[in-house]
């Protein structure tokens, strides 16, 4: 038998197919850090650190619908105030 | 008179089971031998495939790595469980039909010399599952080093989205996050990178490797309390024919002076978990600040686990 036509060994196979399998989830793809701001889609106002996170301070657009409580970067006061 | 020939068809199964065992504990052992020579020859090949697997793996998770070190391992478990259930088949469940004494005390002698066989099994199978996970190594301190590099790149890179002043990112921030332009005010959201969002996870893997030293410290103490007490047992069992009083006031103060420092050596455990413990937080801690409080909280837990089930 020649070498190409020669089976593999289990470890070879496994090997083989630890490789060749699909990773769950897709590959990795990295991403880099980026900045964006998210503009009320009614009225196109944005949102400043006085008026809150949860609602647009112009037309009352709610952006967020749940009440913000204390973590690590948002705070109680990110509230809008005129809900 | 009577029980003449129904002793004799006793005698004569005893002597039969007891000749099954030996045939029984000689196929058995050549069968364990068989598939420590397996394990041992699967286990030795594979070393040093999957240290090379580790060593060029590119995926970031090392994914077809942790694939075949499951599959080893997996084969390794499947080896053993072979001797198990033949152990359960032909030793545990061993039928012998008499109540006589002695049959039973060879019952026990060929039961227990079959178990012991197993466990060397056993045994050489942690052993190997310890080296192929040894096979995994991960530059913990190469990826924090990329995170802060990348952090000092990006620092000074963005602008607000609204009015176009720079915004300064203040520090390394592992989740999305809204940053308010000091000229607009407005919230701009802030998008981490892939690797900046790993801070959290790799932050407690680097502690560990930094403080692993302190734990093995600790860790070694239960082989340490095992060696003395092994000492000492061994000195009480050569007290028991000793006649010379000299000898065995000498002896007997050698007990003591064991006792005395296993009792140290356990009393020093829990302190040096907490060292240990403390230490690993505090890199933790040093690595990413933004969650000390919780990273507390965790500490408190675990050092109340440890005294509360003495781990």
């Amino acid at each position: 038998m020649s070498a190409e036509n020669k089976p593999l060994s289990l470890l070879e196979r496994m090997k083989q197919k630890a490789k060749e399998q699909k990773n769950y989830g897709g590959e990795f793809t990295g991403e880099e850090a980026k900045v964006n701001v998210r503009a009320c889609p009614n009225c196109g106002a944005g949102r400043a650190k006085q008026d809150g996170l949860t609602h647009c301070a112009y037309c009352g657009f709610e952006f967020l619908s749940v009440q913000l409580t204390d973590g690590i970067n948002l705070k109680k006061e990110d509230n809008s105030q005129n809900t | 008179m009577f029980g003449l020939f129904s002793n004799q068809a006793t005698n004569n199964e005893a002597t039969a089971a007891i000749k099954e065992m030996e045939e029984t504990r000689e196929r058995f052992f050549a069968f364990i031998e068989k598939l420590e020579q397996k394990m041992k020859e699967f286990a030795e090949a594979s070393l040093p495939e999957l240290t090379e697997l580790n060593n060029t793996d590119t995926d970031e998770y090392k994914r077809a790595y942790h694939r075949m070190k499951a599959a080893v391992l997996g084969q390794l478990d499947s080896i053993q469980k072979k001797a198990l259930e033949v152990k359960e088949e032909k030793i545990t469940n061993f039928r012998f039909t008499t109540n006589d004494h002695a049959l039973s005390t060879a019952y026990y002698d060929f039961r227990n010399d079959c178990y012991d066989r197993y466990n060397q099994l056993d045994e050489l199978k942690n052993h190997y599952r310890g080296q192929v996970e040894a096979t995994y190594s991960e530059n913990y301190e190469a990826k924090y080093q990329q995170i802060l590099d990348e952090y000092e790149a990006i620092r000074n890179k963005f602008a607000c989205v609204q009015c176009g002043s720079p915004i300064v990112i203040e520090k390394i921030y592992f989740t999305t996050t809204y940053i308010t332009c000091p000229a607009c005010q407005t919230r701009n959201t802030f998008e981490p990178s892939s690797k900046a969002k790993t801070l959290e996870q790799l932050g407690r893997s680097l502690a560990e490797q930094r403080t692993a030293h302190l734990l093995k410290e600790h860790d070694a103490i239960p082989a340490k309390t095992q060696e003395l007490y092994l000492e000492r047992h061994k000195i009480q069992l050569s007290l028991i024919q000793e006649k010379n009083n000299r000898v065995i006031r000498e002896k007997t103060s050698r007990i003591e002076e064991l006792g005395k420092l296993h009792e140290e050596l356990e009393r020093k455990r829990p302190a040096l978990y907490q060292t240990y413990l403390r230490a690993m937080f505090d890199e933790w801690n040093k690595i990413n600040p933004a969650l000390t409080e919780e990273h507390e909280k965790f500490y408190n837990r675990l050092l109340s686990d440890y005294r509360k089930y003495k781990l």
